[in-house]
């Protein structure tokens, strides 16, 4: 980084610091400031790399934005810079230092319900509160809490945590600390490193064993396990570290169990190592309770610090360092060290749910983390949920509370109709003058009216411009609420939509819907804290060999909402496990002197002073190996994001993205390229989203083939629209060569009765594609070896759902049509599955996705066969 | 050769021009949702029969298609799940204003005569001696209900209190703007206030001691 920008960087940062910022950061910069070893008040910057005991640099060296992205030869060259971080915001991307945003804020999120135990009238046994929408010769409200089969895919237990997933991931990117009142990280898999267990390690300093007993004493380690200490040194000499091997390869959390305390340091000095590099953050351990209460002393209250989600492999131990680089009067808690969100293991009526913990009710959660009864607290016996919510806020001392619920009609049987109410609405605590009435009720009621009003304005500007609002509750409510009226911290509860509604339970089954209403609710806390709003998402992602070892990286500003001023770039050598970015000033980044070969992927997030938007697509690259290469395009035109593509009951199977967890993960390209390496022909890659191609921004013309991957994109999304098949047809009437693959194409494009058709669309499949739809479901997942051009590939088999992959469901199958023939034929009935056409142009059309052939040994030699017929 | 070459990217242009703006997708309305059951015919199997419902379900949620629920029943007029019959109000409604019209108020009146009527089967099931007394609509467009002392059982269950608030929510497309809720007399917060502060000694009292700083 030059001089210039580190000065204004730095600048920026001191500018944040002298600001009023929120208290809990406050707190880490002042102590940090007023350490006698940060001498002339110039050594403060709050996250410099362990070398704060310099004194008198006015312009600190800022730490690398992560040491595991630049791998290539010592030459290689980016217009990208380091970046200044200051926390670790969602799926460990650093939050920049310019981010005011919610920095210092601690924002309680709740998810209501959740699986719980029963009241003194209910029979024995755990339960889910609400029960699914579901299916069963027509389509009912179910009284079955508990089935696992069901049409919508809905049961608010679950729902509301589906939206509050990407709530968090708004937050934690706009510099905000979130306490989550029930688990969020949707792994089953957990590891776990208590105190003096296998996989802890200690030196440089003198360590002490505490008469308390470890946060997890209960739970997670074994009974009587005390947590240990270390005195800060102001050097860091004295390290801890907790190393771990994860079961399967995946994105975990990393959480720190710890009792906190006034003698606490705010700024311990943390080191992650994962399969995408290095990252670097501070864990604040200073009580945030600023006085004895109801809940207990100031101190010792059980916590818990995120360190960031990360991707792990089992072929590489998950390290995570601490180091005592703090004031000589402050301690740090040594205490336990947990990866993965894992199963739920309190028993209920003495057995377990083992449902994986993020599905668990607030009060099951609470006792998990150790915390006192008047947090998970019992009513005539039995657990009571819905006001340990509010608790668990007031515990930690939070800045705000918000629960995201979702709305039925009725109570008890609720009837599924047109009939229904339908809309959102907001609750929050707001008692009697002159009786109930408290000066916190007029918060509660600007935060409420907030998150209601903005969440309602981004969903009509988004998705529906006639989503109902239900004034209903925009005066608050005087007792009825459990979950806001014992709240003594800000407290809203916004109620997103019904799922008893016909449309609007399609809206609350789309993952897209679930972002628009987070970044809403989100968009109202910003607004309570004074803070502007993170930018939106960027689109166009497309990144190009543009010269010897040269390629660049471009996308579009976002179109709507806040400008942005920074983009975080985030770079992955497997496409799978991504460093914590670096900075690039404009739309742009051009890599040079890249070593012959070289791969990378890398995803965008688009940032500015309030914070960081959601992560982009995949796109990946590969640098030719020799001049004369050929020059392959991936295109990725799997757009489709709805829950009846995402949704899986097991977790565990989801492929991992950097964005979306589940079913499209939007970082399929990198398959691709790795089918392109294995194939071991001599091709370079470039890649872009499908947006790129229809803007104009890249050209198919200046590739010599082209793969077009539309995955499991159908109706509602369109495999190929009209202005694609227009830039498609071009191409090959140009003498372009093309692989199409999808499991919808043919069924899509072939004419359909119910609507979402072009008039082109039969004319494109046949003409141009060369492929007749023969029918939509092959039925199996398994192909026979090939023939033709695709001789030498072997048979395969396609992800039955419990590969890495997505699920295959409804492979097209094809007939041959104006001169193109079947090359292989799935398992069955003589059902072609991939038509060759070899004329003036060249086209493999695939009826099934190419991402989900199980093996990348398969993959690479039905790549290899096809790229071979394109030479 | 080089006015050759602009003109012929002009030409190109204008031809692209026109070729991509020639009814794009965007000219695509997407339908609504239909109902599932509208789907049947579209779906039907290779032999020609229909598909039953889990096949059709399959194909619905293969190719990402929005539906909605049965229409066998709504298309009858019917609920899929009725809801419990509504049953007249064992109190009157006072309407505070005359701002109501008479019709209006008959449509309030019987969808809170629904809505207790659900409650009576659901909520109510387990505490058989609530009555409500009266109601009223308040000037300000608040449903207030006056309920006998029994209602302390319910409101002392933070489940059933919730899902008996949540119940009254669909009133707001009548104009009302939230519940005022008296037991005895007394305001719902009032009895809760005291009632949290009970609770709040109760849970101290087995909470552990937290232990020294270090």
């Amino acid at each position: 980084m030059n001089s210039l920008k580190q000065q204004l960087l730095f600048a920026a940062l001191v500018a944040i610091i002298s600001g009023s910022c929120g208290k809990n950061m406050d707190k880490a910069l002042l102590e940090k400031t007023s350490s006698p070893t940060s001498s002339g008040g110039n050594g403060s910057v709050p996250l410099d790399n362990g070398d704060s005991g310099g004194g008198g640099d006015t312009t600190p060296t800022p730490p690398p934005g992560d040491t595991g992205e630049t791998g290539g030869p010592a030459v290689e060259t980016t217009t990208l810079t380091d970046i200044v971080p200051d926390r670790i915001g969602a799926e460990g991307v650093y939050i920049p230092s310019q981010v005011a945003g919610l920095r210092g804020k601690t924002i309680a999120l709740g998810a209501g319900h959740g699986w719980r135990g029963r009241t003194s009238a209910e029979s024995a046994g755990a339960r889910l509160q609400r029960p699914w929408v579901w299916s069963s010769g027509g389509f009912a409200y179910s009284s079955a809490s508990t089935s696992p089969v069901n049409a919508f895919a809905i049961v608010e237990d679950y729902l509301n945590s589906e939206i509050t997933h990407y709530v968090l991931q708004y937050l934690r990117n706009a510099g905000a600390e979130v306490t989550l009142v029930r688990e969020q990280a949707r792994t089953r898999q957990q590891v776990v490193v208590c105190p003096g267990a296998a996989g802890y390690a200690q030196t440089g300093a003198t360590y002490y064993t505490s008469a308390n007993d470890s946060a997890m004493a209960s739970s997670l380690c074994a009974a009587g396990t005390k947590y240990r200490y270390v005195y800060g040194d102001g050097t860091g000499t004295g390290k801890f570290t907790y190393t771990a091997t994860v079961p399967v390869n995946g994105m975990y959390p990393v959480y720190f169990h710890f009792r906190d305390g006034t003698d606490r340091a705010s700024a311990i000095p943390v080191t992650i190592t994962h399969a995408g590099g290095t990252a670097r953050t501070y864990m604040n351990q200073l009580s945030r309770a600023t006085a004895a209460d109801a809940y207990g002393s100031q101190g010792l209250r059980y916590r818990v610090a995120y360190l960031g989600t990360y991707y792990f492999k089992t072929s590489a131990a998950a390290v995570v360092e601490f180091q005592n680089n703090f004031a000589a009067d402050k301690i740090a808690a040594i205490d336990t060290l947990r990866l993965g969100g894992g199963i739920d293991n309190q028993p209920i009526d003495g057995t377990p749910t083992n449902e994986e913990r993020y599905k668990s009710s607030a009060w099951q959660h609470q006792k998990f983390l150790g915390r006192p009864s008047t947090v998970a607290r019992l009513s005539s016996g039995y657990n009571e949920d819905v006001t340990t919510r509010p608790h668990a806020a007031n515990y930690e001392a939070a800045d705000a509370f918000i629960s995201v619920h979702n709305n039925a009609t009725g109570s008890g049987s609720y009837p599924y109709s047109s009939s229904s109410g339908k809309g959102t609405m907001v609750i929050y605590q707001y008692g009697t003058a002159g009786s109930t009435y408290k000066a916190l009720d007029e918060i509660s009621r600007s935060l409420g009216l907030k998150v209601k009003y903005r969440m309602l304005d981004h969903i009509r500007a988004k998705w529906d411009s006639s989503w109902t609002n239900i004034t209903w509750g925009d005066d608050g409510f005087d007792g009825d609420y459990g979950e806001t009226r014992v709240a003594s911290v800000p407290a809203a509860l916004i109620e997103v939509g019904f799922f008893t509604h016909p449309t609007e339970l399609v809206s609350l089954s789309n993952e897209r819907f679930y972002r628009i209403a987070a970044r809403g609710i989100y968009m109202g806390v910003a607004e309570f804290f004074s803070s502007g709003y993170s930018p939106e998402e960027i689109s166009g992602l497309r990144v190009r060999n543009t010269g010897p070892g040269e390629f660049t990286l471009n996308w579009q500003a976002p179109a709507t909402g806040t400008a942005a001023t920074y983009y975080l770039v985030r770079t992955s050598k497997d496409g799978v496990s991504f460093d914590s970015g670096r900075i690039a000033s404009g739309t742009s980044a051009t890599f040079q002197n890249v070593a012959a070969g070289t791969v990378y992927h890398f995803t965008v997030q688009a940032g500015n002073e309030h914070g960081l938007s959601l992560a982009s697509e995949v796109v990946s690259v590969r640098v030719p190996v020799n001049a004369g290469d050929k020059k392959l395009l991936i295109v990725n035109g799997f757009d489709r994001l709805d829950n009846r593509v995402n949704f899986v009951t097991n977790y565990d199977k989801r492929a991992v993205g950097p964005q979306v967890e589940r079913g499209n993960t939007f970082n399929h390209t990198p398959l691709y390229v790795q089918g392109v390496i294995d194939s071991t022909r001599p091709w370079s890659v470039s890649s872009c989203a499908n947006e790129a191609v229809v803007s104009g921004s890249v050209l198919l013309a200046d590739y010599d083939a082209v793969i077009w991957y539309v995955g499991r994109e159908s109706w509602s999304d369109e495999t190929f629209s009209y202005a694609e098949q227009q830039l498609v047809t071009q191409y090959l009437a140009a003498g372009g060569k093309l692989i199409a693959t999808g499991s919808e194409i043919g069924w899509d494009l072939a004419s359909q009765s119910i609507g979402n058709t072009h008039s082109n669309d039969l004319t494109f499949l046949e003409s141009t594609l060369r492929t007749r739809y023969a029918g939509d479901d092959a039925g199996t997942s398994t192909l026979l070896a090939g023939t033709g051009a695709l001789t030498g590939v072997a048979a395969f088999s396609l992800d039955n759902g419990l590969s890495d992959g997505y699920q295959n469901l409804f492979p097209d199958y094809y007939t041959a049509v104006n001169g193109s023939t079947c090359v292989q034929l799935y398992n069955t009935a003589s059902r072609c599955a991939i038509l060759h056409y070899s004329g003036t142009h060249r086209i493999f059309s695939l009826g099934f996705p190419l991402e989900i052939v199980v093996g990348p040994a398969n993959r690479a030699s039905l790549m290899e066969k096809m790229l071979v017929n394109f030479e | 050769m080089r006015y050759g070459m602009v003109a012929v990217l002009a030409v190109a242009t204008v031809i692209m021009g026109i070729y991509l703006s020639n009814d794009s997708e965007e000219a695509v309305k997407k339908p609504a949702p239909r109902s599932f059951e509208s789907y049947r015919t579209d779906f039907r199997k290779a032999d020609g029969s229909l598909p039953n419902d889990a096949e059709l379900l399959n194909q619905l949620v293969a190719k990402g298609i929005p539906f909605t629920g049965d229409a066998k029943c709504e298309a009858n007029g019917e609920d899929c799940a009725p809801a419990a019959p509504a049953r007249p109000l064992s109190a009157k409604i006072i309407f505070a204003r005359s701002k109501f019209s008479d019709a209006e108020q008959k449509a309030v009146t019987e969808k809170l005569s629904a809505i207790m009527a659900n409650h009576a089967k659901a909520v109510f099931a387990a505490y058989p001696g609530i009555n409500l007394e009266s109601a009223e609509i308040t000037a300000n467009n608040k449903l207030r209900l006056h309920f006998n002392r029994d209602f302390l059982y319910l409101a002392a269950d933070e489940g059933a209190l919730t899902e008996f608030s949540e119940g009254f929510a669909e009133l707001a497309a009548s104009g009302l703007k939230g519940t005022e809720i008296f037991i005895e007399g007394k305001r719902l917060g009032e009895h809760l206030r005291q009632l949290d502060a009970e609770r709040d000694k109760e849970a101290q009292k087995t909470q552990q001691p937290t232990g020294s700083t270090r």
